[in-house]
């Protein structure tokens, strides 16, 4: 019996090994290996787990290659947007993301359209608003973030109206505050002194030890209402 | 997703619900007898090839054999298998999470290119899941942001693409990625 040959393998297989390979070898170099491969690469549970790096185009470092440059090159696209390119990545995995990472910068265009098309997302990264931003896409979120039911995970970067967000974001998901919100922060508590939470949340800190969270008089905001949105599983939120 | 392709078992569930060997170490351990492909013999404890849901079904199947032809699995591809499910047992009945991850890891790095892209059509024929999603990650590390020639030599995949149609697909994405940014 002739030994199997890997571009025989079960076609499960192999795209599980490419949904693992990273964002730019799955768009530059894997379709090009041989035919079984390209057609693997086409497979959405390729595109699942979607990391962005952080900067995606525009770099003070001339020196550096982006991800966006490098996919220009390779294309011989004239240019390359990056909300065009996120939407073009994102589309890729066909509604069965459930692991996204966002660069830095994102519009607000992008969040909707993520909102819309990545109904299985469980884990969702965004980093903050850049400070020359012109606009805070971030604020966009509460109103977006009861489209993603099955979210669990969230991590935000500090924004400058983070106190808000996270505010609005209580009253969208039911169970945000409930049965234990996790806030993680890299760099222990210092980045969310102001965050009005109250001491029923446990903050670990960069250790991985946890911490009581300080009593807030200002807290009051986040029961008001009961949600009136679907994001019911939310549970762990992060900062950093 | 057909992971699991299980074939139809004709045995009663009870026996497929029972506990694994630790409680009854008093009995002698069975042994199961495996065949490769190269016509090796293999003789495991029966803890050890109820990991391979292949075996497991096959035995399920037909109780009775007490050797298992496995005519898709070279010799030296499956003994590096069996010696990773003969650990995987002992963590079963010790459970310690940090160690286990520690030989995961350390079973991978310590295997050659070949040793890793041989183990997983092997894995994936004898649907051992937590060995192939090690197998599956150990490899996309090993090929993450490496030249498509790299890869190729990696799995030894021959290009099947023509010039002409490798210029077909860069323009296809091109298009595709076009077709998103219309604005």
């Amino acid at each position: 019996m002739e030994e199997r040959k890997w571009e025989d393998l079960e076609f499960d297989c192999l795209v599980n090994v490419l949904g693992r390979v990273g964002m730019e070898s799955l768009l530059l170099d894997v379709p090009f290996v041989c035919k079984s491969w390209y057609e693997a690469s086409l497979n959405p549970s390729c595109w699942k787990h979607l990391v962005f790096p952080q900067d995606l185009h525009t770099n003070w470092d001339v020196e550096d290659v982006t991800l966006i440059d490098k996919f220009e090159a390779y294309y011989e696209i004239r240019t390359c947007s990056e909300d065009a390119f996120i939407k073009f990545v994102v589309g890729r995995s066909h509604g069965s993301c459930t692991d996204l990472s966002l660069p830095s910068d994102c519009s607000k265009e992008v969040l909707n359209y993520i909102a819309d098309e990545c109904p299985a997302l469980i884990s969702l990264s965004l980093p903050a608003d850049r400070i020359l931003s012109s606009e805070y896409s971030l604020l966009i979120l509460p109103t977006v973030i009861g489209k993603w039911e099955h979210l669990e995970n969230l991590w935000l970067e500090s924004s400058d109206c983070l106190v808000y967000i996270i505010t609005k974001i209580a009253l969208a998901c039911s169970k945000f505050f409930w049965p234990e919100c996790i806030i993680c922060n890299h760099w222990g508590r210092t980045g969310i002194g102001n965050c009005h939470l109250s001491s029923k949340y446990k903050v670990p800190d960069s250790q991985g030890g946890t911490d009581g969270f300080e009593e807030s008089s200002d807290n009051t905001a986040r029961m008001q209402k009961p949600c009136t949105f679907r994001c019911t599983r939310l549970q762990r939120f992060y900062l950093w | 997703m057909s992971s699991s392709t299980d074939s139809p078992t004709l045995t009663t569930e009870t026996t497929q619900l029972s506990p694994q060997p630790d409680t009854e170490t008093a009995k002698p351990t069975k042994k199961i007898t495996l065949k490769s492909s190269d016509n090796q013999i293999f003789e495991v404890e029966e803890s050890v090839a109820m990991e391979f849901a292949t075996v497991k079904s096959f035995f399920e199947d037909s109780p009775s054999t007490d050797t298992v032809p496995l005519p898709n699995v070279t010799a030296k591809p499956l003994s590096q298998v069996i010696e990773f499910c003969k650990e995987q047992i002992k963590f079963k009945a010790n459970p310690d999470e940090a160690q286990k991850k520690k030989y995961n890891a350390e079973f991978v790095t310590e295997k050659s290119d070949k040793d890793l892209v041989d183990m997983i059509p092997v894995a994936n024929y004898l649907e051992i899941k937590d060995l192939l999603d090690v197998l599956n990650q150990a490899v996309a590390d090993r090929i993450e942001n490496k030249s498509v020639e790299y890869v190729r030599s990696f799995f030894g995949i021959d290009n099947d693409f023509t010039a002409e149609e490798e210029a077909a697909l860069r323009r296809e994405h091109a298009w595709a990625y076009e077709g998103v940014d219309e604005d």
